[in-house]
């Protein structure tokens, strides 16, 4: 059984209609001042209520499917966080592999903010109900986290929910993040053919498809080409359909891609009025964000932990982090501040948002404890150094013996690979393996003695 | 008067019975520190007997008697749930009722708040999932104490959803649980998957008997029918919500009732599932007929059907708008949101749209009027023109700049050669543990085995020994079954290149399959270039250890063998003093290029064995005539189970033949198709096998390969098997391509499967951007199939339309233009669905690329007046392709 998270709420969330008030109830989470029990972070005007609703809707819809493997689960509450001028609500699928964001903009938002920080909110099933009642061009009054919402309910009941939380899930949240820092625009559709396009997907496929610029639209290739981003699951992007007739443009997100590339993650962005939905998939149906490891070399010095720290006292909850800024404050080089910025990332303190091409701070409302603590292939490798299992059998080959089978590391330069399944399963597309960063670690740790004397002996 | 000891021990013996009823008896007699003595026995009592079990599992004789001493014995209400709740403890029945009576019976002694917390706990422990097995005998325990109680029935979903599984509807009337329960029906998750949709309600089913009982009084009409519109705002699967439209329907709403929800059905019409828009639709429609929405309402009403994704809407609301317009005085609304459709509808929905709009424009208004003009810049010419013929003129925006067209790919050369045992083995395992390894990458490694086994024999043995293993025990055992997969094949190599076993691997052929396809017919037959292939692993298998290299390892992704590469290998066998394995020579030349090399010739004029003088040979001359490939589309007998019983049918196959003279070995084989010399039957050999590796055989004359895929493609239409792989294949490799190779393309273009279709457009267009693609015999080739019905015409024009828009219109407009003159229909003939769509694919190519053709029969369409979108299309494309 994984380990479970308590939502607290002082109340349900949920719409008056008669005053047109969107209430949603906070749990505890980070602000500005401090933990808080009820934060209470923003009152006033959305003016743009239909999008948003059907935002908050798809939100929910993302947070309660299990994409691979479908079946019922727990559901997870939304994520939110006020950074200043913008409201961001968070979901991350049951399966790992979708990450949903919609931010709220200056543009949608008129009223006060109260606070930032970043908490839970409850969404319940009444709640759903009303939001898909929100419609034509009537404003809304949105409370996130405020007494007046105590007064709707009757009896003033304390919400608690009680849902597991595994702890791939929670690293899967954060981690994710670090891979969107890797993405770049690669295509921008205007709002017809973004219809056409995602209305086109197909409902299956075998293999991770490539979307390719194809003059004003896009195709849908079996291999990357440069420019394509990955597509794995289409159905994936089921959420966004309900959000099209509110679509003004579509753009996409990915890392670079070249002929004989692999499946990669991939950002789906709908520009929405006063506010954008993003959609981040992972690059196999089966695959979740949390195993992917892309971080695991920046994440296995020690530089950048202590780094990490420093910065995640400077930050505020500000809607953009400026990395030149914060290098300055804190006196160490650019290069630094982006390990410190992929740390502070796997450990759910900064989100990323590729529309702006720059980190934001948020404090996953969950066990912090839970969230930096190490990532298990990580861990796995300090015990195969602290056990001595690396053993080299000549320069840039070793042989790492965990259990009864050997595992050959073959290191040429930048490149190392290693003869474990997951190794052979993936070929380095998620990461180094804990033998590969074992050795690595061993070679890094300065002490070659360890090796010549293994080349000696 | 019995001690607690004794008493355990009369329970005990009576539970080994497997004795519920008495066991029932003799709880109910217990004192109360008799009962507290049991009770305390009992888990320990099942441990001990469950660990004495081989399969961890209580006797299953001793379940029913367990739950019902532990509901009897146990003190707490926690601890009797949890109890009752066990997995080790679940009932191998459905059939609870009796084992509840027995329950209910020993637990009728304690207090009634007691009896109805145990239920809550059981309820709250059940999981959706577990319905109606193994929880279901659960759920009946706890809805029989809560009743016995008198107690509220507790809120969780899955009680509810067991309510409704378990409850009878002719019953609900004397239900205790109705007036709690209806309402959670809404609520809970799960109750619309265990109720069936009700065409016709009755009062046996559940939605009749809940409107007979709201017809009644009983129930409260309009918390059902508020019910049911809160459920589908709540939103879900059509087959979650299918039985509440049923519920709906049969609740008949009145006007009133319709309208006082009508807001609430509005806000549905964007997003509902087709089951529960159709209804909704028509409920909207009756309360616009009695009286018009207001004007807000409409317009959300009207925008929201008319950016549906499906047609269906589209057009309901299309005519419902065309029809209300004047007589409801709304001609601006109307128009305003008919012009949403241009941008955000396919042409032929944004047509019926321009006829609405023209048709209204007398009664327009300037804010109207402006609007349609506005949206009509997003209409394609032809509809363009119809609205600027009414409201004036339309701003036209700029044309689409074609795209460029896709660069040729450059021949990518295949990874360097496995340099070092460790490499050698980290390939291994990773091949071996791969579910379906690619040709390139075993090709490398058997190379790999074969050089290094040679080299370094002593460290490769030792090092492959150490490795593999761990990851593929198989591989070690003393007799690999060299099968029909790619991972046997590399596995016996793998083996063979580890120390003999003291006698030795033996490598067990799988038996050929001839006796068995004497039974069956020739379906469990391998395909020829499947059997070529696997002869020639037997023979590399062989080599390991024996040889020094192998000859015919590609060098180059397209399949081929760089001549100089080749000969510097023969150089290497000479000088080992060993002879070529025949078949590896043979593959060897047929993947060298097809121009000739006068250097790598003159090198290897200099070697002195045949296969050195074979090779000379062939780079001095190039490649040899093409092997002759012809295609037609026949009829031939195929079995096909009628009326009980199996008979011959007559049925249309794309039937390639490949012949050539003078050849030998693998290349005669492959070189002649059918292997009968003609074809007698439709059945192809059953085969799902490796067809990747196919192209890379003959990599210089793809059209045999070609010829032996288009069978297989045609099996494989509705299927997955990575054909759209290996026609990439294909285009990437050489050969001039002809009749065989577009029919592959044909077929592949006419996939099911999205991916498959996908793959085979990038075909398209790797043989377009190298200017090969046999764009005429493709045109030709999909007109044959489709008239045979082999292939459907509306997948391969969303295919063709892609490869257009991705730059290939030149070809697009060649290969279009060849396929209508058959597929055209003659006057009052019906034309094939997805022709007029094929006919705007041409058009657009025509216009981007300014192509001009004659096709008298699309004058004779185009001429033939009409206001159907095939003469339309024919119209716009034959002022294209006839421009000066």
């Amino acid at each position: 059984m994984a380990p479970a998270q308590t939502y607290a709420y002082a109340c349900p969330s949920g719409l008056d209609p008669g005053r047109g008030l969107l209430g949603l109830a906070t749990s505890g989470g980070t602000t500005s001042g401090g933990p808080a029990v009820h934060p209470h972070f923003f009152s006033g005007l959305l003016t743009e209520a239909a999008p948003a609703a059907a935002g908050l809707i798809a939100l929910a819809e993302v947070a309660r499917t299990r994409y691979f493997r479908p079946q019922q689960t727990a559901f997870r509450d939304t994520v939110v966080t006020c950074g200043g001028d913008r409201l961001r609500l968070e979901s991350f699928s049951a399966c790992c592999g979708v990450y949903a964001r919609l931010d709220v903009l200056s543009g949608a938002l008129d009223g006060e903010v109260v606070e930032r920080g970043t908490t839970n909110v409850d969404v319940n099933g009444p709640l759903r109900e009303s939001l898909a009642r929100v419609g034509g061009s009537d404003p809304l009054h949105l409370a996130v986290g405020t007494d007046e919402l105590a007064v709707t309910t009757l009896d003033g009941a304390v919400v608690e929910k009680k849902v597991p939380l595994p702890d791939r899930w929670l690293r899967g949240f954060a981690e994710v993040q670090v891979i969107a820092s890797g993405f770049d625009l690669r295509a921008e559709l205007a709002a017809p053919a973004a219809v056409a396009f995602l209305r086109g997907l197909p409902r299956r496929a075998g293999a991770p498809l490539w979307a390719v610029p194809s003059g004003r639209t896009l195709r849908l290739s079996s291999r990357p080409a440069s420019g394509a981003v990955c597509l794995a699951g289409p159905d994936r992007l089921a959420t966004l359909l309900p959000l099209l007739r509110f679509a003004r443009a579509l753009r996409v997100y990915g890392p670079a891609a070249h002929a004989g590339s692999g499946p990669a993650a991939s950002a789906w962005e709908l520009e929405l009025p006063g506010m954008r939905y993003v959609l981040s998939v992972s690059p196999e149906v089966s695959r979740g964000f949390s195993g992917e490891g892309a971080v695991l070399d920046a994440l296995a010095t020690d530089e950048a932990a202590d780094d990490a720290e420093l910065l995640g006292a400077l930050l505020a909850f500000e809607p953009r982090v400026e990395p030149d800024l914060l290098a300055e404050r804190a006196g160490i080089g650019a290069h630094r501040v982006r390990a410190a910025l992929t740390c502070l990332g796997t450990a759910g303190r900064v989100g990323y948002d590729a529309a702006e091409a720059a980190y934001f701070h948020r404090e996953l409302p969950y066990d912090a404890g839970r969230v930096a603590e190490m990532n298990p292939r990580l861990r796995s490798a300090r015990v195969l150094v602290e056990n001595g299992s690396v053993r080299f059998t000549e320069p840039g080959l070793a042989t790492v013996t965990a259990g009864e089978h050997p595992r050959q590391v073959r290191v040429t330069g930048d490149r190392a690979s290693c003869t474990c399944p997951w190794w052979a399963d993936h070929r380095g597309s998620r990461g180094p393996c804990k033998h590969v960063l074992a050795v690595r670690m061993v070679l890094r740790s300065a002490d070659s003695e360890v090796v010549a004397d293994d080349l000696a002996g | 008067m019995t001690s607690p000891d004794e008493a355990w021990d009369e329970v005990r013996a009576l539970v080994e019975a497997g004795d519920a009823g008495r066991t029932a008896d003799r709880v109910e007699r217990l004192t109360g520190p008799e009962r507290r003595a049991v009770g305390a026995k009992l888990p320990g009592y099942l441990r001990e007997r469950r660990d004495a079990d081989p399969f961890r599992e209580p006797n299953r004789k001793w379940i029913s008697p367990l739950r019902v001493a532990g509901a009897g014995c146990l003190g707490g209400a926690a601890a009797t749930a949890a109890w009752l709740c066990r997995t080790d403890l679940r009932l191998w029945s459905f059939n609870a009722d009796a084992e509840t009576r027995l329950i209910t019976r020993v637990v009728a002694a304690r207090p009634a708040e007691w009896r109805a917390e145990v239920a809550r706990r059981i309820a709250a422990r059940i999981r959706l999932r577990d319905l109606p097995w193994p929880a279901g005998p659960n759920w009946v325990v706890a809805a029989e104490l809560i009743r016995g109680a008198g107690a509220e029935p507790p809120p969780d979903d899955a009680f509810t959803v067991g309510w409704v599984r378990w409850t009878h509807p002719a019953e609900l009337h004397r239900d205790p649980f109705l007036d709690a329960l209806v309402p959670r029906l809404f609520e809970a998750d799960g109750v619309g998957e265990v109720l069936r949709p009700e065409p016709e309600p009755h009062p046996h089913t559940w939605a009749g008997a809940l409107t007979a009982l709201a017809a009644g009084g009983r129930l409260d009409r309009d918390s059902l029918l508020d019910g049911c519109l809160s459920r589908f705002l709540r939103g879900g699967t059509a087959r979650e919500l299918r039985w509440f439209v049923s519920l709906h329907e049969a609740l008949e709403p009145s006007l009133d009732e319709v309208r006082a929800r009508l807001r609430g059905y509005v806000r549905l019409l964007p997003t509902a599932s087709g089951p529960v828009l159709d209804p909704l639709l028509r409920e909207v429609r009756r309360a616009d007929e009695a009286e018009p929405l207001d004007a807000a309402l409409f317009a959300e009403a009207a925008s929201a059907l008319l950016l549906r994704p499906e047609k269906k809407p589209v057009r309901a609301a299309l005519g419902w708008l065309d029809r209300t317009a004047r007589s409801h005085g709304r001609v601006n609304e109307t128009l305003i949101a008919v012009s949403l459709t241009f941008a955000a509808q396919p042409a032929d929905l944004s047509e019926r749209a321009v006829r609405v709009a023209v048709k209204h424009f007398a009664k327009a208004g300037d804010e109207a009027r402006r609007a349609v003009c506005d949206a009509a810049a997003a209409l394609p010419d032809d509809l363009r023109e119809r609205v600027a013929a009414a409201y004036g003129p339309v701003a036209s925006p700029a044309p689409a700049a074609p795209g460029p067209l896709p660069p040729p790919p450059a021949p990518r050369d295949l990874p360097p050669p496995i340099g070092s045992p460790a490499e050698l083995a980290e390939e291994a395992v990773a091949l071996l543990s791969s579910a379906d390894p690619d040709w390139a990458a075993s090709e490398r490694l058997l190379a790999g085995l074969v050089s290094l086994v040679h080299d370094e024999p002593e460290r490769t043995r030792a090092t492959l020994e150490r490795l593999v293993p761990a990851a593929a025990r198989w591989v070690t055992s003393d007799t690999i079954h060299l099968g029909h997969d790619q991972r046997s094949w590399l596995g016996a190599a793998v083996r063979a290149a580890m120390a003999p076993r003291p006698r030795g691997p033996s490598f067990v052929l799988s038996a050929t399959r001839a006796a068995v396809s004497a039974v069956v017919g020739d379906r469990l037959q391998f395909p020829v270039p499947h059997r070529v292939i696997r002869q020639r692993m037997r023979e590399v298998i062989s080599s390991v250890g024996r040889l020094p290299v192998l000859l015919a390892t590609p060098t180059s992704a397209s399949g081929h063998i760089d001549p100089g590469r080749l000969v510097a290998r023969l150089e290497l066998l000479e000088e080992a003093g060993a002879k070529p394995p025949p078949t590896d020579l043979e593959q060897a030349l047929l993947r060298l290029p097809r121009e000739p090399d006068s250097g790598a010739a003159a090198r290897a004029g200099r070697l002195a064995s045949p296969a050195g003088r074979a090779v000379a040979a062939r780079l001095a001359a190039g490649a040899p005539p093409d092997p002759k490939v012809t295609y037609e589309v026949g009829t031939v007998p195929t079995r096909m189970w009628i009326r009980w019983d199996w008979r011959d049918v007559d049925v249309a196959r794309a039937l390639p033949t490949v012949t050539a003279t003078g050849e030998r070995g693998i290349t005669a084989k492959l070189c002649r198709l059918p292997e009968g010399d003609r074809w007698e039957r439709a059945e192809v050999p059953y085969y799902y096998g490796p067809v990747g590796w196919w192209p890379a055989l003959m990599p210089s004359h793809r059209e045999v390969i070609a010829a032996h895929l288009i069978p297989h493609l045609h099996e494989w239409t509705d299927q997955r098997n990575h054909q759209g792989a290996a026609l990439l294949g294909l285009a990437e490799a050489d050969g001039p391509p002809g009749a065989a190779m577009a029919t592959a393309l044909a077929y592949g273009l006419g996939t099911r499967h999205q991916d498959e279709r996908a793959a085979t457009v990038d075909a398209l267009l790797v043989l377009s951007g190298r200017g090969r693609l046999p764009a005429a015999e493709l045109g030709a080739a999909i007109s044959n199939l489709v008239r045979h019905r082999l292939v459907k015409l509306n997948r391969v024009t969303a295919a063709l339309a892609d490869a257009a828009r991705a730059g290939a219109y030149t070809d697009m407009c060649t290969a279009i233009t060849a396929v209508l003159p058959d597929l055209l229909p003659a006057a009052g003939e019906k034309a094939a669905a997805g022709l007029p769509d094929l006919l705007a694919v041409a058009a657009e190519s025509a216009e981007a690329v300014r192509a001009r053709a004659v096709i008298p029969e699309l004058a004779d369409v185009a001429a033939r007046g009409g206001s159907s979108r095939l003469v339309r299309e024919a119209v716009r494309l034959q002022r294209t392709l006839a421009a000066p």
